[in-house]
């Protein structure tokens, strides 16, 4: 709420101000590798490794494709201890399209995971676990006052009483997208403060982004509602996600960031990184999913979705088997439907 | 045996000399011819012995003299010097009127008063403005604003438009103890720092003292800013005000008892929101919404007899700002601001000892009220309030001695009571969740001093004071231990009423020195060490209403600072200029910011410090200053060279980094031209290097979107800050019982665009390669002419 006045205030400054573009002058910035890697409990690891660039450099999709590194010379390992796993350059379902991904360490429940990546004469390290996953108790959708064929979907989640749980929402509209994305409003990552040992309800809203990179807020003649709500007759996959403390903290400076880059009233803050050793930039972090499929039928109830219902729809390519092999495992078992 | 005792008697007399010299005491009461109000701090010369003593805070002064004929001058910056020859035989009271130079005939008198006080006083890092001198100085969109000319002075710096709080020497915002009238004001301007809360029709003495502060005043590690309240006149009736097209205001004062009782009631009021009104459409979704504050002060002075005095004085501000959203159902108001009541009782015992007490009250508020509809299906409508502030009473009892003309003692006690309301939300909408109240903090801070400024010599005068404060938090309070990383309660400790939280005890020695060089001029240096056992906490980078006032507390230690300075200070064309040049080095420890990314709401199971980090700060600087007193062009040239830098532990590993006004430059010009009795115009011009601030340094693709790589803390500086103001004063023809003039003025004179913030907009997409970053300058006032007709009866 202090933010809110923060904005009704700015709100106030802003209508006696005035604005225009300026240059500025940035130094050229110290080369950094991006690493951005999970662990899924069900999957292998997926992990993808750009630079940084300068801050006005221009951004067309030759400049995106040049960012991402897809050096085979680049190695990439994981082990969880026991095992050891070298990651394959290989397609994938989401921007951009290509990662190094594992082909024999699967993510599993209480296990800690350590990347180790290797790349022209620099050593990056990292390490993240997969905490005990978490369920949920309902899901349902209720329509919009004014228009109802739109609508908001909620869950509730029961926590199991143990401290220190955190919890990640993250949303695939089945046909429009074909990874999981967390909504774009509100904070989908929360720890169970409020609600040790009991219920809490969260609002879902939808996520924008798509396939591709989201540079900007894609311009729709719904205006914000599109962005907010989904539709009655959707397939919607939702995935909520257990993370330990140190992933949960990357997160919380993930939006944080995203809040007080733009905002005058705050010290604007970097995303954090668990990467060690030569300066890098990103996250390696783990997660413990539990999965829900499901149509929005035309009468607004939820009803379930069968894998085979979705998947031949989805993708017909050989990545199929990440998202396959990502639901098998961790798809519901419980009296949600 | 009478001879011997004759002879023993000559002999003592000879060789102990002036030691029993027969003196006598002459003193009495400056004050303006005018008005009768007192003249503190003027200064009373005897010619002979080159010998000054300066009136204490009631104007009185007291010096003592062997049988003779002697001439006595006294001066008042702003004021005639008056020379008086006496004939001493016998103690005696001598009362001096002063007429005051600008404009208090008919007849303009050109030129103001020569004065050397800045050399011959031993304080210094002081700003004093006389209410003479303050009705001089360039007017600020019609008015006097007395923060606005504060901060023109080296060493002082605003924080820039739309920032509350002004700086100085490199120090916090919440670092200056600003007192009205001795009681604390929390919050002194009103439309984020545009308007100063203190209305120039109210006030008499100003000082701000930038280092080397006198034991009396503590609390703070930075400066004091001492304010006084005008007392009514005492003989006749009069007012003054000023229409113009941001606010209007209007000063009254006269005898409620003639001689004996006076008032002064002033008030002022913006109304940009009434003036709007009719220029919002009827059906606009935001009618309603606007913005207007107002100030109402209020002194009544009682002279019970010759020795004791009696004041009240009190002062209430509010800005209030109204949002109405009609679509939503939404209706908020959110006002804030300061109250403050004084009494004092001035009391005389023989011709040597003066004393005060005084019983303070004051208050800041922040709150925030809106009505939302919360049902949208049966249009059920839902409240959610919001506030925060501080409160303090007080009580505090000062003696001043002068035992001789070597020594002025000055010595006494104080005590507050101080209760921290932090951020406190209401609400009956369910969807906010469990909120409640947060933990009040409840403090006592006590203290008690002395100083003594010692004239050792002719040449040297030395200041030695000694503060001894001590602050105590006291329960009910609940400590809510967190882990590390700020996300769980691990431990909780409750201290039951009245129990101490923490205790903090701290000794603060004081020194000034004075060597003079020369007639025209001298050498000083001051030391100060201080403690403060308040903070300011600010979310933001700039200073906002919002900000909230905690207390010292078990996680909380008291602020440090500690000021060195050196200065060199002469006059010149018989004292037409006046020129100083000081140095100055100042450590402060124990500074407080938010923790990165902390995002306090309300306060449940949670206290507001476990969000805050701790570090340290330093800043040193060189600043020139060059006034000119008389003559038809007036005005003064300062500028200031500094560095002012930080270091926390949990911010950038530990390095120091700028603080955010730093100001490697920092200039003022301003100039006064009289061109005839008709005619005035004043020009300011002010340059001061941009602030800082944190941008980033590179970008980076996560999570499918574009991140900023943020640079170490305030690395970035923005453009230069500078700005032109001039106005133009047309004095109508006066009438028997009335004048009145016409102010003119325009502020940001060439509509500079100066940097409030940057930010970076993302435009298009990559997949027609039309994605664009632009950095955008966000400029807060731009050219401001405006209009007021002052008056006075």
């Amino acid at each position: 709420m202090r933010n809110y006045i923060h904005i009704i205030l700015s709100v106030f400054i802003l209508m006696t101000s005035c604005e225009e573009v300026i240059e500025v002058d940035l130094p050229n910035p110290e080369g950094k590798l991006v690493i951005e890697g999970e662990m899924n409990s069900g999957l292998p690891a997926i992990v993808n490794l750009s630079y940084n660039m300068a801050y006005f450099d221009p951004i067309d999709s030759a400049a995106l494709a040049d960012m991402f590194i897809t050096d085979s010379s680049a190695l990439l390992t994981v082990t969880d201890g026991e095992n050891i796993d070298t990651l394959q350059l290989t397609n994938i379902t989401k921007f951009p399209y290509v990662a190094y991904v594992g082909t024999s360490v699967v993510g599993e429940v209480g296990k800690t995971y350590t990347l180790i990546v290797e790349y022209k004469g620099k050593r990056y390290q990292a390490q993240t676990s997969i905490p005990e996953p978490a369920s949920i108790s309902n899901i349902w959708f209720e329509e919009e006052m004014q228009n109802d064929s739109i609508g908001m979907l909620s869950l509730s989640i029961h926590d199991d009483g143990r401290e220190n749980n955190y919890y990640a929402l993250s949303i695939m509209v089945i046909g429009e997208q074909w990874w999981y994305y967390h909504p774009i409003f509100g904070v989908p990552v929360f720890d169970d403060i409020r609600f040790n040992g009991d219920s809490t309800v969260a609002y879902i809203p939808r996520s924008y982004a798509g396939n591709d990179f989201a540079s900007n807020y894609p311009e729709t003649d719904e205006g914000w509602d599109s962005l907010y709500y989904y539709r009655i007759g959707e397939n919607v996959s939702l995935r909520l996600s257990t993370i330990d403390q140190e992933f949960y903290l990357w997160w919380n400076s993930f939006f944080r960031s995203g809040f007080t880059g733009s905002n005058p009233y705050s010290n604007p803050s970097s995303i954090l990184t668990n990467i060690e050793g030569d300066p890098a930039l990103g996250v390696w972090g783990g997660y413990a999913n539990t999965i829900a499929n499901f149509h929005i039928s035309d009468s607004g109830t939820i009803e379930e979705l069968r894998l085979e219902d979705f998947i031949p729809e989805l993708l017909s390519d050989s990545t199929q088997h990440l998202i396959r092999d990502f639901q098998n495992e961790n798809i519901i078992q419980t009296d949600v439907f | 045996m009478k001879t011997i005792k004759h002879i023993f008697v000559t002999f003592f007399l000879c060789f102990s000399g002036l030691l029993l010299a027969q003196n006598y005491h002459v003193h009495g009461t400056v004050r303006d011819a005018q008005t009768n109000e007192v003249l503190p701090y003027a200064t009373v010369v005897v010619k002979e012995t080159g010998k000054g003593v300066s009136t204490n805070q009631e104007g009185q002064y007291e010096i003592k003299l062997p049988q003779g004929v002697f001439t006595i001058s006294i001066t008042y910056m702003g004021y005639a010097e008056k020379t008086l020859n006496i004939t001493v035989s016998k103690n005696l009271t001598k009362n001096v009127f002063l007429d005051a130079m600008v404009y208090t005939t008919e007849e303009v008198v050109i030129g103001g008063v020569r004065t050397d006080k800045n050399v011959q006083q031993s304080r210094m890092s002081v700003v004093k403005i006389s209410p003479k001198a303050l009705r001089s100085i360039p007017a600020f969109m019609g008015e006097v604003d007395i923060l606005k000319t504060i901060q023109l002075m080296p060493g002082v710096q605003s924080g820039g438009e739309g920032s509350t709080g002004f700086y100085v020497r490199g120090g916090g915002p919440d670092q200056n103890l600003i007192q009205l009238d001795g009681a604390t004001i929390y919050n002194a301007s009103h439309l984020f720092g545009f308007f100063s809360v203190f209305n120039a029709d109210a006030i008499d003495n100003v000082e701000l003292y930038k280092g080397g502060m006198p034991a009396e005043y503590g609390g703070r590690i930075s400066s004091v800013l001492d304010i006084e309240m005008k007392e009514g006149d005492m003989q006749e009736f009069k007012g003054n005000g000023g229409i113009g097209t941001i606010s209007t205001r209007l000063a009254l004062e006269g005898p409620i008892i003639k001689d004996k009782m006076s008032f002064v009631l002033s008030g002022r009021r913006t109304y940009i929101d009434a003036l709007l009104m009719p220029f919002v459409k009827d059906d606009s979704p935001f009618k309603g919404s606007g913005y207007f504050f107002y100030d109402l002060n209020g002194k009544v002075t009682y002279r019970v007899d010759d020795k004791n005095k009696i004041f009240l004085s009190a002062y209430y501000g509010k800005d209030k700002f109204s949002f109405v959203q009609k679509d939503d159902g939404m209706n908020m108001e959110m006002p804030w601001g300061n109250g403050m009541a004084s009494l004092r009782w001035n009391h005389q015992y023989g011709d040597h000892l003066f004393s005060n007490l005084s019983l303070l009250f004051t208050d800041y508020e922040f709150s925030m009220n809106s009505e939302f509809i919360s049902n949208s299906d049966t249009g059920e409508k839902s409240y959610f309030s919001q506030f925060s502030g501080i409160r303090d009473y007080g009580a505090a009892l000062d003696y001043t001695w002068i035992p001789n003309e070597k020594h002025v003692l000055k010595y006494g006690a104080t005590y507050t009571l101080h209760r921290f309301t932090p951020n406190t939300l209401r609400t009956d909408y369910e969807g906010f969740g469990n909120i409640g109240e947060g933990e009040k903090q409840y403090a006592h801070e006590a203290a008690l001093f002395i100083g003594d400024d010692w004239r050792i010599n002719e040449r040297i005068t030395l200041y030695g004071g000694l503060r001894a404060s001590n602050f105590n938090q006291y329960g009910a309070f609940t400590r809510y231990v967190k882990d590390e990383n700020l996300l769980h309660n691990i431990d909780t400790i409750y201290y039951g009423k009245g129990e101490t939280v923490a205790n903090y005890f701290s000794l603060e020695p004081r020194m000034s020195l004075k060597i003079s060089t020369g007639k025209n001029s001298s050498l000083k240096a001051s030391f100060m060490r201080n403690k403060q056992f308040i903070h300011l906490a600010s979310l933001s980078a700039s200073t906002l209403p919002t900000d909230l006032w905690v207390s010292s507390s078990d996680r909380v230690k008291p602020q440090i600072g500690q000021q060195f300075a050196l200065g060199f200070f002469r006059n010149f064309m018989d004292n037409m200029f006046e020129s100083s040049v000081e140095v100055y080095y100042k450590d402060m420890w124990n500074m407080l910011e938010y923790a990165d990314g902390a995002l306090p709401g309300d306060a449940i199971n949670d206290n507001v410090d476990n969000f805050f980090v701790f570090g340290d700060g330093r800043s040193f600087g060189a600043e020139f200053f060059l006034r000119k007193n008389v003559g038809q062009l007036t005005g003064w040239l300062g500028y200031t060279l500094s560095k002012s830098d930080r270091r926390f532990d949990k911010i950038d590993d530990g390095t120091r980094f700028n603080a955010k006004y730093d100001r490697t430059h920092d200039l003022s010009f301003t100039a006064t031209y009289q061109f005839n009795k008709k005619w005035d115009a004043s020009l300011v011009y002010v340059y001061s290097s941009g602030n800082t601030t944190t941008l980033p340094v590179s970008m980076y693709v996560l999570n499918g979107q574009i991140q900023s790589e943020y640079g170490p803390r305030n690395w970035y500086r923005l453009d230069a800050y500078h700005r032109m103001d001039a106005s133009v004063t047309y004095h109508l023809e006066p009438k028997k019982h009335f004048k009145s003039s016409i102010n003119f003025s325009i502020y940001n004179l060439y509509n500079r665009k100066n940097p409030y913030f940057i930010y970076f907009d993302t435009e298009g997409n990559t997949e027609d390669n039309t994605f664009n970053i632009e950095a955008k300058q966000v400029s807060l006032f731009p050219i401001l002419p405006s209009l007021t007709w002052n008056f006075s009866f």
